[in-house]
C-alpha cells in the first residue's frame, strides 16, 4: 500500500476556478482504454479485486458520448450521469452511507472509446 | 463563449512502478457559470438553483452541461452530502463525499445530467431542479460548487 496524491482543478478561460487534492491509500492501480457500444458494459468491480473499493476516473477519449452507471454494493441503487467527448470525470464513492462498487458504460450512440482508472482502496 | 478545462493528475507508487497519469478535459461554448463555496456548520445546509424558489442565478435560455461538487480538507472538517434532484423529482441522486473528494457529473447529448432507479438499463437523463449541499456528521464542513451552463440548442 502507498499514498496516492490526486489533484484536480478546473478553470474558465485559462482562470482557476476550483482546485482540490487527496491523498489514497491504493493498494492496486488498473489503467487500460475500452471501446463500449449501445449496451451497459462493465468498466470496474468490487468483486474479486484486491478490494471492493476503487476510486474510480473515466476519460472519453472517443466521439460519442457515454452514459455512466454507478451500482451501489447491494445492487438496489442505479445512478446515471453522462461523459462528452474530451471529457473526464472523478465518480463519487459513496451513495449516502452504502458505497458504489460497480461502473459500467455504454455510448449513447454509436460507439465510444474509454480510458479507466481505477485506484482500488 | 468561453471554455472549461478541467485537469486531473495521479501520482503514486505501488508495488515499485510508479504511476503518473494526466487527465484533461474541455467544454467549449459556455456562457455562463456559478462558482459558489461555503462553509457549513452542524446541520446546516445550502442550496442553489432551485427553480421552485427563485434563487439566483435563474436561467431560461441555458442548460447544465457540467456540475461538479467538492468536499474541502481542512481542521476539524467533515464530509458534505450532496443531494442533486430532478424536474418533477423523477431522481434523487444522493453522495457522500468526504474531505478532500470531488464528484464531476456531465450531460447527455439527448439531454439531462442525472437519472436514478431500480433498473440497471433505465438510462434517459433529466434536467437538475435543485442541488442540495449538507453537512454530515457532527463536525462543520467547507465546500464548493462548479456548475458551468451552456446555451439550449
Amino acid at each position: 500500500m502507498s499514498t496516492f496524491t490526486i489533484k484536480s482543478t478546473a478553470a474558465i478561460d485559462g482562470v482557476s476556478v476550483c482546485t482540490n487534492a487527496q491523498g489514497l491509500d491504493v493498494v492496486s492501480v488498473m489503467d487500460y482504454s475500452k471501446e463500449v457500444g449501445a449496451t451497459y458494459s462493465r468498466l470496474s468491480t468490487g468483486s474479486q479485486q484486491p478490494t471492493g473499493l476503487a476510486q474510480v476516473f473515466i476519460q472519453n477519449t472517443g466521439t460519442e458520448t457515454a452514459l455512466i452507471r454507478l451500482t451501489d454494493e447491494g445492487t438496489t441503487v442505479y445512478n446515471f450521469t453522462a461523459l462528452a467527448p474530451g471529457c473526464h470525470m472523478c465518480c463519487p464513492i459513496q451513495t449516502g452511507t452504502i458505497y458504489f462498487t460497480d461502473t459500467a458504460a455504454r455510448a449513447e450512440t454509436g460507439t465510444t472509446t474509454l480510458r479507466i482508472v481505477a485506484l482500488y482502496i | 463563449m468561453a471554455t472549461l478545462t478541467t485537469t486531473t493528475t495521479i501520482q503514486g507508487r505501488v508495488n515499485g512502478q510508479s504511476i503518473n497519469i494526466t487527465m484533461v478535459g474541455t467544454v467549449s461554448n459556455v456562457d455562463y457559470y456559478l462558482n459558489r463555496s461555503g462553509k457549513l456548520n452542524e446541520g446546516m445546509a445550502m442550496q442553489s438553483l432551485n427553480e421552485s424558489t427563485p434563487l439566483p442565478p435563474t436561467i431560461t435560455n441555458a442548460d447544465i452541461v457540467y456540475l461538479r461538487a467538492d468536499s474541502y480538507i481542512g481542521a476539524a472538517q467533515g464530509p458534505i452530502d450532496l443531494v442533486i434532484t430532478t424536474t418533477g423529482s423523477a431522481s434523487n441522486g444522493n453522495f457522500r463525499l468526504e474531505p478532500g473528494q470531488w464528484a464531476e457529473f456531465g450531460r447527455a447529448e439527448a439531454g439531462g445530467i442525472f437519472a436514478d432507479g431500480a433498473s440497471a438499463t433505465a438510462s434517459t437523463l433529466e434536467n437538475v431542479l435543485t442541488i442540495e449541499q449538507g453537512q454530515s456528521g457532527a463536525m462543520p464542513a467547507s465546500l464548493g460548487l462548479l456548475v458551468v451552463f451552456k446555451p439550449l440548442s
